[in-house]
């Protein structure tokens, strides 16, 4: 009930939920960024998450009148396959019969960049979503004004 | 007694800064996502269309939403400013709240001509 | 300039038009008084109905935007607020007249 007069709130939430998701997702990659063994044996792999316009991947190559505005969501959480950096290290427990150990495939200033992007993203999502909600309670306070 | 013509107007222009908001919230929410090309709406259409008859209007029932061709890809190919975004939130509700003004604003003209004549 | 020679007869905005909703009958073509009386009735009932369906619209889930169901509210109240004065002016005027043949 009411909800296509809200849609616009709907939107900014959409963002500022697929924004969380990817900060959880960041942090998680920092806070494993020295995990050089799993569960799997294997050191940890970076994840990342994919983004797509809500409603359909297509909404936004398409010509003409766009009427699908929907938001953002998260299509998926997925491995970074690049290549796991070899460090010489023959000390190291997880160390392989060359003296190299493999290290998670994160770089920190990079995660550290992807969260201040998230970072800004949220609030700007917020932003907009206060707005909304300001310009809803004045138009309903109209209708007071006119008494 | 019909629709008082500034008033016609005024709720176009509304309906207008309302889908703003809607598409500038869209593509705020869309600054992440890879190859997705900002919107706006053409309020110069709209402008220009306010002083069509409400026959001619009929023909257009598409959203005046379009793509901004001059916008900057990124290397993803997104090209979502969100600084340009948030400085047209600001203009847009600005707008909105003007336009909202003008329209109670005749609305209370209205009510106090009523009252006295 | 009065309320009434600002309106026009332009069809209303948000997507929300009454059916049969019929013209104001124009300033000064002979029509009789009650038939003017009349149509103005009907079109501030019209415009109460308008206003009456633009939120059940809104209700089930409709797209009707917050602006167009406040305007329409906004506007419904002002022409039933019309149709009070002038029926009050009616009845004054009635009572005046019937006053006078004493």
């Amino acid at each position: 009930m009411l909800d296509r007069m809200f849609a616009a709130g709907d939107i900014s939430a959409s963002g500022l939920a697929a924004e969380r998701v990817r900060m959880e997702v960041v942090a998680n990659n920092i806070a494993n960024a020295n995990a050089t063994h799993t569960e799997s044996g294997e050191p940890y792999r970076r994840q990342r998450v994919t983004f797509a316009p809500a409603g359909g991947s297509f909404a936004s190559l398409m010509e003409g009148p766009l009427a699908q505005l929907k938001g953002v969501e998260v299509t998926g959480i997925s491995d970074d396959m690049s290549a796991f950096p070899l460090v010489s290290d023959p000390g190291h427990p997880d160390a392989n019969s060359d003296g190299y150990v493999r290290l998670p495939n994160v770089k920190v200033m990079n995660e550290m960049i992807d969260l201040l992007t998230a970072t800004r993203s949220y609030e700007a999502n917020l932003k907009s979503l206060q707005n909304f909600k300001d310009m809803q309670e004045r138009t309903l306070a109209v209708l007071q004004q006119l008494g | 007694m019909m629709e008082i013509p500034q008033l016609a107007d005024l709720k176009q222009l509304l309906s207008a800064s309302a889908l703003q908001h809607q598409v500038v919230s869209h593509n705020l929410a869309n600054t992440n996502t890879p190859g997705f090309q900002r919107q706006q709406v053409d309020f110069a259409a709209i402008v220009s269309g306010l002083d069509a008859s409400a026959s001619s209007r009929k023909g257009s029932e598409a959203l005046p939403v379009v793509l901004d061709r001059t916008a900057e890809p990124r290397r993803d190919g997104n090209t979502v400013d969100p600084d340009r975004e948030l400085s047209e939130l600001t203009k847009n509700t600005m707008r909105y709240q003007t336009l909202l003004q003008l329209a109670a604003h005749q609305l209370e003209q209205l009510q106090i001509a009523i009252g006295q004549s | 300039m009065t309320p009434i020679s600002q309106f026009s007869t332009a069809g209303l905005p948000g997507g929300v038009t009454p059916h049969g909703l019929t013209s104001a009958p124009a300033e000064g073509t002979g029509g009789s008084f009650s038939s003017l009386v009349k149509g103005f009735l009907e079109s501030t009932e019209q415009r109460q109905q308008v206003a009456q369906e633009s939120i059940q619209q809104a209700v089930r889930g409709d797209d009707v935007q917050l602006h167009d169901v406040v305007l329409q509210l906004a506007e419904a109240d002002l022409a039933l607020k019309l149709m009070v004065e002038v029926r009050n002016r009616l009845i004054s005027a009635y009572q005046e007249i019937s006053r006078m043949q004493i």
